[in-house]
């Protein structure tokens, strides 16, 4: 008894999974597939004026098994998707995807076409959406701090158990 | 032995090909300077080999080697376009298919440019080639059936679902 | 053990008499000098690529200008999972970081970094950082050779070509140093230094050490066996995690140990100039900061240089240079006796 009952709100500390949080989220090193259009505005992001090296994502690692972001920029066609299957399985865990652009995220303007997969989600697990056609390398930043704040509150038990994340869409 | 670089005229160069094939020269056209030739099909070959080695023509460089779908009564029309980097004329070799089992001889041996835009031409049209080396998909999927850029080939996914919104500037039609 | 405490003068076995606990104090510090100066230098490389580029390098890791951002880099590496190939040669593979690792680390057994401030004071100093800093080498080739990549055994084999190239300058430099100075102890030839700094004497020798160096450590403009739009990263391609986490480990504390082996030969070691009152230490960190700093430039200036160009400048430009250099100082050396 006393002042502390269970309805006192505490902070749930946890130091352990703060830290090895903090670790992942400011420590991504992101391989870009880019396909099309979309990877030359990734480009951009990474280039002096909208620098993403700012919030610890290292870019252009040199190979898969070195990365820990997949960046999907740009049109997917089915004749790639098995390619990019491979590619996604070879980074290791933890692993993160963001969609970026609206050709990845849904197919976008070739939601009709006849070669298009209509969405990477249909063959990875995607953690953050950009919409855009092509997103503007802001958009890009923003996406990456949705889902390092993701990250921050992430169960990494609930993340092996093999559910899907659900998505967070970054408007 | 290059001659040395003087541009031909559509007319002139319908003159040599008429001179060495003859009535094999179904069609002749002037399009924008470039001189466009329709031919049967058998002298295909001969026609683009001859436009090639002949030093005053020397179209040795391959732009392109498509089709074109013209629906019912057309038929499949397969074209290669030639550039000379000497002379700098364009010609275009047009060969008419039936809708029914196209068949056409390969250029890939004498261009080889032309050997992946004929892979794709083949698994677009479903024109078959006749002595290409490698008659495999080139962008589609392997388990893709049917041949996308035909007239008659729908578009799946409109066909799911119907298309969303009519475009800038008209208006939405009440069904 | 008072035998000790003279034979090497280091601070630690004047202060401890115990073998073993001098022992131990020497190897924590070197391990812990091994884990925090390599750090320093990445971040220093992320921030000075970066300002070099006109943008800022990492912000928000550590909330002060990133300065936390390689912390977060090993916290993370720490976490990835351990992926060994299956045609990989397991066992080859996971030993293939400690062995390019262990050399750098052993090295800073013999930097002194005062007169008194070092952990051995070894009498073939010179000739054992030399041969350490080969031993990598074998690091490398294992790494590639195990991998069972097509892309990784070229990279490790154009390694393996480019350092053994590269290993003679480096080699008939120091040489002509040592020469000079008449020890290989490397707190005798940092007091053979006093009149002058053996740069102005040898400053060829001192450009063809520093070029070496850098085609030691495979850094740009001679990281060819590294090229990632070429190999995607050479011998390394097939490691995650921590173990990646070693190789670039390696890669900094290379930069740091080379820095500070050139700033003994030739820079003077932690000799200050005449009248400045700093303390030899800093002076030392300070010159290890300004070659680390040069290093990390010519990583952002140059591009790479191709591998037969690589051969070639070493083999009929280095070589033949610091021959003439060793020539040079034998010369003047018997001369003014």
């Amino acid at each position: 008894m006393g002042l502390i009952t269970e309805n006192t709100p505490l902070p749930k500390l946890q130091p352990v999974k703060f830290i090895l949080n903090w670790g992942r989220r400011y420590s991504l090193w992101v391989m870009n597939f880019g396909l099309a259009c979309c990877a030359i505005e990734f480009i951009a992001a990474s280039t002096s004026k909208n620098d993403f090296i700012r919030l610890g994502v290292i870019p252009f690692a040199h190979g898969p098994r070195q990365a820990d972001l997949l960046v999907v920029a740009g049109t997917l066609t089915d004749k790639m998707a098995p390619a990019l299957k491979r590619v996604y399985d070879q980074i290791p865990d933890p692993k993160y995807v963001i969609s970026f652009g609206s050709c990845s995220n849904c197919g976008g303007p070739y939601w009709d076409s006849y070669s298009v997969t209509k969405g990477v989600d249909q063959i990875l697990p995607v953690d953050v959406y950009v919409p855009g056609c092509p997103p503007r390398p802001e958009a890009l930043l923003h996406g990456i701090i949705r889902l390092q704040e993701k990250i921050k509150d992430e169960d990494i038990q609930e993340k092996f158990s093999g559910k899907l994340t659900a998505p967070a869409v970054s408007s | 032995m290059a001659s040395s670089p003087r541009r031909l005229s559509p007319p002139e160069v319908e003159a040599r090909l008429r001179a060495r094939f003859g009535q094999d020269v179904l069609a002749f056209e002037d399009q924008h300077g470039h001189a466009v030739a329709t031919v049967s099909t058998g002298v295909y070959r001969d026609v683009c080999r001859f436009l090639r080695d002949e030093p005053e023509l020397g179209f040795d460089y391959c732009d392109f080697t498509g089709a074109v779908d013209w629906g019912d009564e057309g038929g499949f029309e397969v074209l290669t376009h030639l550039f000379s980097t000497t002379h700098h004329h364009n010609a275009r070799v047009k060969v008419k298919l039936p809708h029914e089992d196209p068949v056409c001889p390969t250029v890939s041996d004498l261009f080889p440019t032309s050997d992946w835009h004929e892979r794709e031409t083949m698994e677009m049209f479903g024109i078959r080639f006749e002595g290409h080396p490698q008659p495999v998909k080139l962008l589609l999927s392997e388990p893709f059936e049917g041949h996308p850029l035909r007239k008659d080939f729908p578009l799946m996914t409109r066909e799911a679902k119907p298309w969303p919104g009519a475009a800038e500037g008209e208006e939405e039609e009440e069904e | 053990m008072t035998f000790l405490a003279q034979a090497s003068g280091s601070i630690v076995d004047q202060w401890v008499s115990s073998f073993w606990i001098a022992l131990l104090i020497k190897a924590v510090a070197v391990l812990g000098f091994f884990l925090v100066a390599p750090l320093a230098v990445g971040y220093m490389e992320h921030k000075v690529l970066a300002h070099m580029q006109s943008r800022f390098g990492p912000m928000e890791a550590g909330n002060f200008h990133g300065w936390a951002q390689l912390v977060a880099d090993g916290v993370k590496f720490v976490q990835k999972e351990d992926v060994i190939p299956e045609a990989a040669d397991p066992t080859v593979f996971s030993l293939a970081p400690a062995v390019a690792l262990i050399p750098y680390i052993v090295l800073f057994v013999t930097i002194p970094f005062s007169k008194t401030v070092f952990a051995e004071n070894l009498d073939i100093g010179v000739f054992f950082l030399l041969a350490m800093s080969s031993v990598s080498v074998i690091g490398v080739l294992m790494a590639g050779w195990s991998s069972a990549n097509k892309f990784s055994l070229i990279g490790a084999l154009r390694a393996a070509a480019q350092l053994i190239a590269y290993e003679l300058p480096l080699v008939l430099a120091t040489a002509a140093v040592v020469m000079q100075a008449g020890t290989m102890r490397l707190v005798g030839i940092t007091e053979a230094q006093g009149h002058y700094w053996f740069v102005a004497t040898q400053p060829i020798g001192f450009l063809i050490f520093m070029i070496a160096a850098l085609a030691e450590l495979t850094r740009p403009p001679f990281d060819m066996p590294v090229a990632d739009s070429e190999i995607i990263f050479g011998a390394y391609t097939e490691y995650t995690g921590l173990k990646f986490a070693f190789f670039l480990l390696s890669e900094y504390g290379g930069i740091v140990a080379l820095s500070a082996i050139a700033s003994v030969l030739y820079l003077g070691g932690y000799r200050a100039l005449p009248g400045l009152p700093i303390p030899e230490p800093l002076m030392m960190l300070g010159k290890i900061t300004v070659l680390s700093f040069i290093v990390i430039w010519l990583r952002a200036t140059y591009p790479r240089l191709r591998e037969d160009q690589l051969q070639r400048f070493s083999w009929l430009v280095l070589i033949p240079l610091t021959l003439v250099q060793i020539m040079v100082v034998a010369i003047l050396k018997v001369a003014m006796r």
